[in-house]
């Protein structure tokens, strides 16, 4: 057996091979729409560690560029230096544009809080945190404010609230939660956001919001959010966001909002001899056993 | 050779089968895959090979790593990149410096090297390593809507990850019984100790930012 071993890792470093050769970052032509750039953008990114997350901040940054993404936050859970050190990554390397921001997350709600620098406590009702957030300059992103979390966005948190995820995976996992999801963004006027929440399992900008921003500064970015200058597609075609940019991008070709890396040959076999070398790897011994 | 008044088979002398351990010969699996399908035999037979040397220290901890890195790389970007395997084996350490952690503290006085303890007990990841390349043949062959659907659910994630708790939990049982020499409750009392240090140091490695909060939601206070 100690062939089928060796195949088996034949087979690994021919998968690295060709997954190392093909991995390049995803270059958009930019788009310029009603006077604004499109920027895509995920807001819900987190990063190892302390987060769920099983990739490190500089690839985080680079998986964003592979993915096609002008713009992400990474929210770490309750914290900020990873998104600091992310920002510090991208800054190095010219793109994306990396958002410091946390997920503040509290026993009773979910929220993002976007272009912050410290910590936002989680200790302190929705209201509060939002207030939080505002007094730092960012903005306060309902995240997947699924029925349970409804509680805890009482008038004033709401009345306060800047947007809300109405578009996240888990539609497709459980799809009852769309309308909660859909129900929770008619309640204000909110800005229409969709996030792909990444941990490291699937692919990050899944769900992504198209923002109309004058470039792909911070304050450009925050200040298209506030406005709410964003567009949000699902997978099926409907959008949710400003009815003359839906609009506007409905009526432009160039304008593809299922954006995502072409997956070649070179892919297609990095992961076929990846998972049968691991495979083998796994079950064939090569070493002597004293009998 | 003497033959046994009971069975009537030749019985072997405990000569005869030192005589008979001479020589090697290769196995076509790997002591993982013997140790999950026969945890109790699989670690005798273990037992019964020479030490290797101080590389065995390292050796199968780096594998386990290193396929937690590939698994890491499918499941992001469904290729395996030199970069986030490499990330992904680093990050994945740190779980397994957890687990030797807890190896240390839970080991008393057998009579065995450290370096061997960590290397049969890292024979027993045969389960998770399963689990982990299921979980990524999804994410990295199915379109990615398709793979939220059977594999991000948190039903199904609750239920393969309690599947495999068990089986990995009765495998280090029996480490704890074969390779330390304890008794049924001692070996049980270790494995409890040792899940608590070890899932303690995995819980805060990954997920510190929001266990607290994360207990508090679930049990609704």
């Amino acid at each position: 057996m100690r062939i089928a071993r060796k195949v088996a890792w034949g087979l690994v470093l021919v998968a690295l091979a060709a997954g190392t050769f093909s991995d390049s970052p995803v270059r958009n032509p930019p788009i310029v729409l009603g006077g604004f750039r499109v920027l895509a953008a995920d807001f819900h990114v987190h990063s190892f560690p302390f987060s769920w997350a099983t990739l490190g901040p500089l690839n985080t940054v680079l998986e964003a560029r592979r993915q096609g993404l002008d713009v992400i936050a990474i929210t770490g859970h309750n914290h900020v230096w990873v998104a600091k050190a992310g920002r510090w990554f991208s800054r190095r390397m010219g793109s994306p544009t990396v958002l410091v921001g946390e997920e503040i997350v509290a026993p009773r709600y979910h929220l993002l809080s976007i272009g912050i620098e410290k910590t936002v406590s989680w200790k302190q009702s929705a209201a509060d945190a939002i207030d939080e957030v505002h007094r730092q300059g960012g903005i306060a992103i309902a995240a997947h404010p699924l029925a349970p979390f409804w509680p805890a966005y009482d008038a004033r948190a709401i009345s306060k609230l800047d947007a809300a995820e109405v578009l996240h995976p888990v539609i497709y996992t459980r799809p009852r939660t769309r309308s909660e999801l859909q129900q929770f963004f008619g309640r204000a006027q909110l800005t229409a956001i969709g996030d792909s929440d990444f941990h490291g399992l699937g692919p990050m900008g899944l769900c992504r919001t198209f923002v109309f921003a004058r470039d792909d500064s911070k304050p450009s970015i925050l200040e298209a959010l506030r406005d709410r200058r964003t567009v949000v597609y699902d997978r099926e075609g409907n959008a949710f966001g400003a009815p003359e940019l839906v609009n506007l991008t409905r009526q432009d070709p160039r304008f593809n909002p299922l954006q995502s890396p072409k997956l070649g040959r070179l892919s297609l076999l990095s992961r076929t001899a990846g998972l049968l070398g691991m495979l083998g790897v796994f079950l064939f011994s090569g070493a002597r056993e004293r009998t | 050779m003497e033959r046994n008044a009971h069975s009537g088979f030749a019985a072997i002398t405990q000569s005869q089968r030192e005589k008979q351990t001479v020589g090697t010969a290769r196995s076509v699996w790997t002591p993982e895959v013997w140790v999950m399908m026969r945890p109790s035999a699989g670690y005798r037979r273990l037992l019964d090979q020479p030490e290797a040397g101080k590389w065995s220290t390292f050796k199968r901890p780096l594998f386990v790593a290193l396929f937690a890195g590939c698994m890491f790389s499918l499941a992001a970007s469904r290729q395996l990149t030199m970069r986030q395997v490499a990330d992904g084996t680093i990050n994945g350490s740190f779980l397994l410096v957890g687990q030797i952690v807890a190896l240390a503290l839970t080991r008393r006085g057998p009579n065995i090297s450290f370096s061997r303890a960590i290397d049969l007990f890292f024979v027993g990841f045969g389960p998770w390593l399963v689990w982990m390349l299921g979980k990524c043949t999804v994410w990295a062959f199915m379109p990615p809507i398709r793979a939220f659907v059977w594999a991000g659910s948190t039903p199904a994630i609750l239920a393969s990850v309690c599947l495999v708790t068990v089986w990995s939990g009765y495998i280090d049982f029996q480490f704890f019984r074969q390779v330390f020499g304890r008794t049924p409750g001692r070996a049980a009392w270790d494995l409890l100790q040792h899940r608590l240090i070890a899932w303690t140091i995995f819980l805060f490695i990954f997920g510190a930012g929001s266990v607290v909060p994360g207990a508090m939601e679930i049990f609704g206070k």
